[in-house]
């Protein structure tokens, strides 16, 4: 294959070390090595989703979980227990709650990868460009001022709102049509983060918001708990394109990761480019976000193990780390839900706690030192 | 001359040693695990959130009384009848329900702190410790026996009584709390004897929210107060107050009644019932839109306890009270 291939001549000067040609993926080790991650990956997202609608804070027999998900996609299998209480926790409840886990572990994870090729900076993740920051932001005027007419849809509404205001700020701040360069990028995102920040957090102290800053925190440190059939439509649709549009630009991708110098040689419209990917990335996130809440941990340092484990190739890259993401978000969420049943704890008091010990394992590893150099 | 001497050295004598001063002192109390001595009846003081002022009021000590929190929350008709005009008058130390910060707290240079809860007295919100006020000769006196986190999940009914009567020696004015005591006594009496040959009804507490959901479990005010009324907590089995439930734990449950926690800002008491009705649309509770708006302020130990314990029974057994 004539690919984009970076060249090795930059590695001292970028802060991401780009992949030799060996870790690219070019070799049969590595293409052996990516097939047995998606199959270890995949083993791990349906084991962990099965787990998902057997396990919760009600006891339903597994063989009951079962018969009411066969009788609702095949209507002519006979019913199910006839419980309705049961049919509803787990068609109305725990389904969507698990496909949820799958559509925004693999979107987080998979922009997280984008933008860490984009930036060129290991610590990008979904949340660096202020996007999440304003979604909160969004949710707690939300939820203080009181103005959340219809529940969760409004709730997300206005987090969306906020995501896309963000995006809109950091990209003039960041220069819009002219040169956008990974520094100004995140210079502007960080700096809008601590704005919008600033704002909730100010929304939160004010006196009367005393008794919603609960749920409202309890919010932004994200939960699948809002999970409802209705609501996984956006995230579902914006997770396909924008896997379709993020996959399509691997080579792009590629190039960048190596540098804007290399990239530009490559034909790479290199800032245009960099435009693209940060109001793709920007509007997924915006419609992760306003579902769940900010799930800190998973787009940051997914992307990362699936990079020690399957190389910097985003043509595989992209593909793992979605898949890793999802299983991971997954097996992160039954804990949220069992750790202090049938109490909820937040997501993102849990990613962290169930990833670091993993992560630290994968990171001491000696093969994955070349990768993260 | 050896008459108006004595007399004379006596009324010296009066402040220091104070025994003779007021009959009755000192008042020793122990509230929290520490111990409050009052060689008088405290004069500057400083009372927490509503159900606080109004077991103040019922006591009639309002006199004292130097600065009160905000209790907006709960909406211009949210006061005892008669009360709100006294509430006026007050002084606003604060514009939320929770106390000032330390300086403003200070400043007041009260001898007396009556609070509903254990949350007042944070660091990191800027306020004053109690360690801090007891430093400023400002005694703290929590209600409800909401000390802590955990001493609030064991909170009981008979709780606020003690309160009233533990005030009442505290302001001196033990005769005006036996009195209250006794009202409160017959209200309680009166809601037993109701409800007591009445099937209990299954109540389900909340606060609203699509997922988690925050509802009240077996432990605490709010669970004390269902029991008493006649009803019994769908969520019982989990030894918590207000806590943030799993969706499927609230699906799971058939009330046929609920009780939402009403309060402003946020969505309105009918917002969450339907937000919650909808997690369980084969309850009789969801069915026939069953539910009581209950003040916030009713859910903090007070006066108000008492007089909430009848109005959820009126509301759960209405035939029981008909005539």
């Amino acid at each position: 294959m004539t690919t984009a291939r970076p060249a090795r001549s930059t590695v001292a000067t970028t802060p991401v070390a780009p992949p030799t040609s060996e870790q690219v993926g070019g070799g049969p080790r590595w293409r052996a090595r990516y097939l047995g991650v998606l199959a270890g990956g995949t083993l791990l997202l349906v084991a962990a989703t099965v787990g998902s609608v057997t396990i919760g804070s009600v006891p339903v027999p597994p063989t009951e979980v079962l018969s009411v998900a066969a009788h609702q996609v095949l209507p002519w299998l006979p019913a199910d227990s006839g419980d309705p209480v049961v049919h509803r926790i787990v068609w109305q409840y725990r389904m969507p709650r698990a496909l949820l886990a799958v559509l925004v572990g693999a979107g987080l994870a998979l922009v997280g990868a984008v933008l860490q090729a984009v930036v060129r900076n290991p610590l990008a993740d979904p949340f660096l460009l202020g996007a999440s920051s304003g979604a909160s932001f969004g949710a707690v005027a939300a939820i203080v001022s009181g103005v959340t007419v219809g529940g969760m849809v409004g709730l997300s509404g206005a987090a969306f709102l906020g995501a896309l205001a963000a995006l809109v700020l950091v990209y003039v701040m960041a220069g819009g049509r002219g040169r956008l360069t990974p520094g100004r990028l995140v210079l502007a995102g960080v700096a809008l983060s601590y704005l919008f920040q600033a704002g909730y957090s100010f929304l939160l102290q004010r006196a009367d918001a005393a008794r919603l800053a609960q749920s409202a925190l309890f919010w932004l440190l994200g939960s699948l708990a809002g999970a409802r059939w209705y609501n996984l439509l956006l995230p579902a649709a914006g997770l396909a394109a924008g896997m379709v549009l993020l996959l399509a630009q691997w080579r792009s991708l590629n190039a960048v990761m190596a540098g804007t110098d290399t990239a530009t040689a490559l034909g790479v419209p290199v800032h245009r480019f960099r435009a693209q990917m940060f109001v793709l990335t920007s509007l997924l996130t915006g419609v992760m976000v306003a579902v769940t809440g900010a799930i800190a941990f998973v787009g940051l340092i997914v992307p990362h193990a699936a990079r020690m484990l399957v190389g910097a190739d985003h043509r595989r890259l992209l593909p793992a780390s979605a898949l890793l993401g999802a299983g991971f978000l997954q097996t992160v969420d039954i804990a949220a839900r069992l750790l202090d049943s049938p109490r909820e704890l937040p997501l993102s008091v849990v990613t962290a706690v169930c990833g670091v010990p993993f992560f630290l394992w994968l990171l001491r590893r000696r093969t994955t030192a070349q990768v993260v150099g | 001359m050896l008459m108006a001497g004595s007399g004379c050295a006596a009324g010296h004598a009066e402040p220091e040693t104070g025994a003779t001063a007021v009959p009755g002192f000192p008042v020793v109390i122990e509230n929290c695990g520490r111990t409050l001595t009052f060689d008088a009846p405290p004069e500057r003081v400083v009372t927490g959130y509503q159900p606080v002022l109004e077991t103040l009021l019922a006591l009639g000590v309002d006199d004292r009384i130097i600065g009160r929190v905000n209790f907006s929350e709960n909406g211009p008709d949210g006061f005892l009848p008669g009360q709100r005009e006294r509430y006026e008058q007050l002084p606003e130390i604060s514009d939320s329900i929770l106390f000032p910060d330390r300086e403003v707290m200070l400043a007041l240079d009260a001898d007396l702190v009556v609070t509903e809860g254990w949350y007042n007295f944070s660091e990191s919100r800027g306020q004053a410790t109690i360690e801090e006020l007891a430093e400023a000769g400002t005694q703290v006196y929590i209600t409800g026996g909401w000390c802590d986190p955990e001493s609030q999940r064991r909170f009981q009914i008979e709780d606020t009584l003690q309160d009233v009567i533990e005030l009442g020696r505290i302001f001196g004015v033990p005769e005006q709390a036996e009195a209250v005591v006794d009202e409160m006594r017959q209200i309680l009496d009166e809601v037993t004897a109701a409800v007591a040959d009445r099937t209990p009804v299954p109540v389900l507490a909340t606060d609203g929210g699509a997922g988690p959901v925050r509802v009240y479990g077996g432990a605490g005010l709010t669970h004390a107060m269902i029991e008493a009324a006649g009803g019994v907590n769908v969520l019982a089995a989990v030894e918590d107050d207000l806590f943030q439930a799993n969706v499927e734990v609230v699906a799971a449950t058939e009330p046929r009644a609920m009780i939402v926690t009403d309060y402003q800002p946020g969505p309105t008491a009918a917002e969450k019932f339907t937000e919650v009705a909808a997690i369980i649309p084969d309850s009789a509770a969801a069915r026939e839109g069953t539910y009581l708006a209950l003040p916030a302020v009713s859910q903090h130990p007070g006066y108000r306890n008492i007089l909430a314990v009848r109005e959820i029974a009126q509301f759960l057994h209405p035939e029981a009270f008909a005539g």
